[in-house]
């Protein structure tokens, strides 16, 4: 027999040196699970990140363009205005430094295409100091040309040799023209007329002298097709101008200045390439010639005319530019083959099209803020099952409800394809945790408690009970009616969202892709049992964060009803990434909504 | 390698390191996991369940006191958690008791009856007396740990007793009339 013992002090002393090893198949097992939860765990960041990135990248793409092209823009705003200001100022503005050689060159007489307009060719001492280059440039070139018309029309006299040396040079300067431009509209128009019709003999002129005789072999009908794109390619322009003068100076007008200067440096190009095969084909009969060059340059005057009238010191500038532009193409443009320059022409012409309708559809279109109403039915529920509520719920079934977003949305369109957007939302959500069974009641009963869920007052116990728990056997017969009940958890928010949305397709029904954050801010916070359709008021989760985030991704599909109006649809995917402040019970909601409405732009 | 580098490793996911880790620690936390647990089965899933959490809560361990003691109680915390899932409807008399001292006459009690009569014992009392005898927790303690009050405890912790002092007894004169 032995002797009396404290029974904690037999279990204590027995268990004190106890060692077991457990089965190598424990190992295994826990080997298998952490691959398992490595693969979930990557899987989970994906969206994480795939949202991230794809906002980070916008947000990189929104800020490229919103700097780059809003500079340049600018520039050139801050360019033409200058121009303006100083060929509108300067006109007789002189500036002595620049040390130009000082040539005067008498008008030939002879000619009989230039008989009203006398005036010399002097030098001019305009100083414009941003315009000082090209006005050089555009003096050499008249110049050039004047003497290159004098040559020919004289059938190249002594002073062609000089001519061409002054031509290759460029230290001639020619006078008054900037001045006549402005303040001298009509001579300066016949003045240029000539000058023009100069320029295109003098291509000729100067092909021949460079022995470009190659390219002699082409047809007639090369040549035509040239002019009459000439000739489409004028009335576009004409088009275009009228265009512009109905807009204010703006960006619209500095990017289709440009369009203008290179078509018309392409209408020049066109015009020495097609005066060339004249030339060439014509060589004895010059006065035929000359018809079809006058007509040519009577297209181009009258461009120059209207460009005169409405915004004399822009289209001078414009002027300039073809002027510098030529002579140096003069030198380059003729060693291309027609062909080239034929196909070179359609090309550009029809880009020109493409800009016209695109510069016109824009002026229309762009306005760049959009206010949006929307609503939406919203699905809630878990990607991965879980329980926020218990983890011995964590394996029933969850039913997502179909609850309701409305908010307003805004918008601001970076540029025509990009538009930056946020707002405020309403969100309701809610889902149903089934098969359960609920005793709510109000006396004391000391058991487990649902720890993340604070109660109601009124209700001072609560036991909720899986089915789950319990294989069927156990479940006695008394209670299998209890299962019946389900868990409902009600989520109020009010959302404020950061999206980006990029335009993929412009047609008819326009489909942008959405990407970007949310932030919800928690307003309503239940959770109900409903048994046989009874709902009951059970208390608040304790573990739900006052501030969350979730990153959106999603389409839009806007279809335009009126001017300014949009239909908008759009589908959304919204990952919710901090619900629960702990333990999640591995609950991982997600929001599906579809949210329509209609949008204005103003 | 040191417990303290193995711990670094296991922190970066290393399968090897953990292995170790498991290879250490698994004998002495099976143990505990006999004593939580009604039977040999459960204890396996709970040495399971505790070291996948070991290995996923370890960034968490920050070198605050013993790492043994660290995980001994995630084993306890997992014992308990199927505890709480598993026997909400276990409906016990929560009538409280004196506190007493409760002795029996023993001569050699062989350690896996022992083991066997505290897996037998209702879920509640084995894990209070589990908790208060063999690893030291105070009532509060595990009034907390059960969500239960200290009285709870208290005559839980009483009504073990009084069944593995029966139980004992019961071996003991079993053993007498078949010697």
């Amino acid at each position: 027999m032995g002797d009396k013992k404290n029974i904690d002090r037999l279990f204590q002393e027995q268990f004190k040196n106890f060692e077991v090893t457990p089965d190598n198949a424990v190992w295994e097992n826990i080997q298998s699970r952490l691959d398992e939860e490595n693969q979930r765990n990557k899987k989970v960041p994906f969206w994480i990140k795939m949202g991230g990135v794809a906002a980070s990248l916008l947000l990189l793409v929104v800020i490229g363009i919103s700097l780059y092209p809003k500079d340049s823009i600018k520039n050139e705003i801050v360019d033409v205005s200058e121009n303006e200001n100083s060929t509108i100022k300067n006109v007789s503005n002189t500036k002595k430094s620049e040390s130009v050689p000082e040539i005067i060159v008498d008008r030939n007489t002879n000619d009989p295409l230039m008989n009203s307009n006398t005036n010399d060719l002097k030098n001019d001492p305009l100083g414009n100091e941003s315009n000082t280059i090209r006005n050089k440039q555009l003096r050499n070139t008249v110049v050039i040309d004047s003497k290159a018309v004098n040559s020919d029309r004289e059938n190249m006299r002594d002073n062609l040799k000089f001519n061409e040396a002054t031509s290759l040079e460029n230290d001639i300067m020619v006078a008054g023209n900037n001045t006549n431009l402005i303040l001298k509209e009509s001579s300066f128009n016949k003045n240029l007329n000539e000058l023009e019709g100069f320029e295109v003999v003098h291509n000729s002129t100067l092909l021949k002298q460079k022995n470009m005789l190659s390219r002699l072999g082409v047809s007639d009908e090369i040549e035509k097709k040239g002019i009459d794109e000439l000739a489409d390619k004028t009335s576009l322009e004409k088009k275009n101008i009228q265009f512009s003068l109905t807009n204010s100076i703006g960006e619209e007008l500095t990017k289709k200045n440009k369009d203008e200067i290179e078509s018309i440096n392409n209408d020049k190009r066109s015009s020495v390439a097609s005066n060339d095969v004249i030339n060439k084909e014509n060589i004895s009969d010059n006065n035929i010639n000359n018809v079809s060059d006058i007509e040519l340059v009577e297209n181009e005057s009258n461009n120059i005319n209207s460009e005169n009238i409405t915004s004399p010191s822009l289209e001078v500038d414009v002027e300039k530019n073809n002027l510098k532009k030529e002579s140096d193409d003069e030198e380059k443009p003729v060693e291309k083959s027609i062909e080239e320059v034929i196909a070179e022409l359609q090309n550009e012409d029809d880009e020109k099209k493409e800009n016209l309708e695109e510069d016109s559809e824009e002026d229309v279109a762009f306005n760049k803020w959009r206010i949006a109403p929307n609503i939406a039915p919203v699905y809630y529920n878990s990607l991965s099952g879980g329980s926020p509520i218990d983890s011995q719920l964590a394996a029933n079934k969850k039913k997502g409800q179909l609850t309701t977003s409305y908010g307003l949305g805004v918008g601001y369109m970076v540029n025509k394809r990009l538009t930056i957007r946020t707002g405020l939302n309403k969100v309701e959500l809610g889902y149903d945790t089934q098969d359960v069974a609920v005793n709510a009641s109000l006396e004391t009963v000391d058991g487990p408690r649902m720890k993340n869920i604070n109660l109601a007052p009124g209700i001072t116990s609560l036991n909720v009970v899986s089915s789950n728990s319990f294989s069927v056997s156990q479940i006695p017969s008394s209670f299998s009616s209890l299962f019946n009940s389900s868990l409902n958890q009600r989520l109020g928010y009010l959302e404020v969202p950061l999206e980006l949305s990029y335009k993929v397709s412009d047609k008819n029904m326009k489909i942008d892709v959405i990407a970007g954050v949310s932030t919800f801010v928690l307003n309503k916070n239940e959770i109900y049992t409903e048994t046989n359709g009874k709902t009951t008021f059970i208390g608040e989760a304790n573990n739900l964060n006052k501030m969350s985030y979730s990153t959106n991704i999603g389409l839009g599909f806007n279809y335009k009803i009126t001017k300014g109006f949009n239909f908008n649809f759009e589908p959304m995917f919204k990952y919710q990434l901090n619900t629960f402040s702990n333990d999640s019970g591995g609950f991982k909601p997600y929001i599906l909504g579809v949210y329509s409405g209609i949008s204005y732009k103003f | 390698m040191s417990l303290e580098q193995l711990i670094i490793k296991c922190k970066k996911n290393n399968r090897k390191a953990q292995g170790e880790l498991y290879g250490l620690f698994a004998s002495k936390l099976f143990t505990l996991c006999l004593k939580y647990s009604k039977n040999y089965a459960e204890s396996e899933d709970n040495l399971q369940d505790a070291f996948l959490t070991i290995f996923s809560k370890i960034k968490q361990y920050k070198g605050n006191g013993s790492f043994e003691g660290w995980m001994k109680r995630i084993v306890i915390n997992t014992a308990l958690q199927r505890y709480r899932k598993a026997s909400v409807l276990d409906v016990i008399k929560d009538d409280v008791l004196e506190e007493e001292v409760i002795e029996v006459e023993v001569n050699q009690v062989p350690l896996e009856f022992l083991l066997a009569i505290i897996q037998q014992l209702p879920e509640k009392y084995r894990l209070v007396f589990n908790l208060y005898v063999l690893d030291g927790f105070s009532h509060k303690e595990i009034a907390e740990m059960l969500n239960v009050s200290v009285g709870t405890s208290k005559s839980n912790l009483s009504r073990a007793r009084g069944i593995l002092k029966e139980k004992i007894e019961e071996n003991e004169f079993k053993n007498k009339k078949t010697p």
